[in-house]
């Protein structure tokens, strides 16, 4: 057995099973591991190590599902500040610090706040490790999603077929990547009316998450709740319920009831059981 | 007399314990190239307006 004798080992170690918990869904878990291995590397290791930065990284991830925004804000400042400083602003751990304060503020609802922020990530990874490489496609699908929020649909299609393409190829057809980007691309067909499109790519994103990560995870929290927003366009509203209801499950479960989506889970089925909306449902399957 | 470290052996024990069975086949899979870092998802959930 290997002896786990530094600081920086045990730092390691729980990162790596804060890693496998978040993987399983298991939020509170994770956080629970990363703030250990945050607690220890603060104490042990020097203040601008790039170890701690990781750390910070990979818990300001964790509380940005929870809903604590503010408190992921300031974790990724501080190992924004250390990994520019320590390896240089063009650095791709800098790109990935980036990545996720972008992406921080479009799950706050800020997305015009987070766009420099992406865009910055995907300049500095074009760069290196280049424009082909899994990594820069997620840029590209994370600036996509906050130009999608944004309105600007057609420039998000454009930066997500160009990331599905470079998934595919490089990850398989039944990567998670493949997913988030599908259901991504399904909500703009179901903005443009496209509900064909929109159904068929989000169903496939449910089933490659449903098989990837199991039927509980958190994750597929919104794939359910866009596919139940076009369910209910297309007149199908006890399918648009039991979306709606299954992810909602899966946020009260983890005790995520104040999280932001959840708030956008029940006002649609607040929509949902408005007169016009069930008479408008049943005049389009009459 | 052999002197012993408990800390090694806590920390194998916290390993032993915290690992989810699950984590290999139902976690997301593993991301390239280090994935010591985790690069977030911007998913989409549309509000029904």
């Amino acid at each position: 057995m290997r002896v786990l004798s530094t600081p920086a080992d045990r730092v390691f170690r729980l990162q790596r099973l804060g890693g496998q918990h978040r993987h399983a869904g298991d939020l509170d878990g994770a956080e629970r591991l990363y703030r250990r291995a945050l607690a220890l590397a603060e104490r042990a290791l020097p203040p601008d190590d790039v170890a701690t930065a990781r750390v910070r990284i990979n818990l300001g991830g964790v509380l940005k599902y929870t809903g604590a925004f503010r408190d992921a804000a300031a974790l990724y400042e501080r190992a924004h500040a250390v990994l520019a400083a320590t390896l240089g602003p063009e650095h791709p751990e800098v790109a990935t610090v980036l990545h996720n304060i972008g992406g921080l503020a479009h799950a706050a609802g800020r997305p015009a706040d987070g766009e420099h922020a992406a865009r910055r990530a995907v300049t500095i990874r074009e760069a290196s490790p280049g424009a082909d490489h899994p990594d820069t496609a997620a840029d590209r699908a994370a600036l996509a999603a906050i130009l999608d929020a944004l309105g600007r649909h057609d420039e998000a299609t454009e930066l997500l077929e160009g990331a599905l393409a470079v998934f595919e190829r490089t990850l398989g057809p039944d990567h998670h990547e493949v997913a988030v980007t599908l259901a991504n691309l399904g909500a703009i067909d179901a903005r443009r009316g496209d509900l064909n499109s929109a159904e068929r790519r989000r169903r496939r994103a449910l089933a490659i998450k449903e098989h990837t990560l199991g039927e509980d995870h958190v994750e597929l929290v919104p794939t359910l709740g866009t596919l139940g927003v076009v369910c209910r366009r297309a007149g199908d509203l006890d399918a648009s319920r039991g979306h709606y209801e299954r992810a909602l499950r899966l946020l009260e479960t983890r005790r995520l009831d104040a999280h932001p989506q959840a708030t956008t889970l029940r006002a649609n089925l607040a929509r949902l059981d408005c007169r016009e909306v069930r008479d408008d449902g049943e005049a389009r399957r009459r | 007399m052999v002197k012993l470290n408990p800390a090694p052996f806590t920390v194998a024990v916290a390993v032993a314990t915290l690992t989810p069975a699950a984590s290999a086949s139902a976690g997301l899979p593993p991301r390239p190239p280090s994935a010591e870092v985790f690069l977030n998802h911007n998913n989409t959930l549309l509000l029904d307006a």
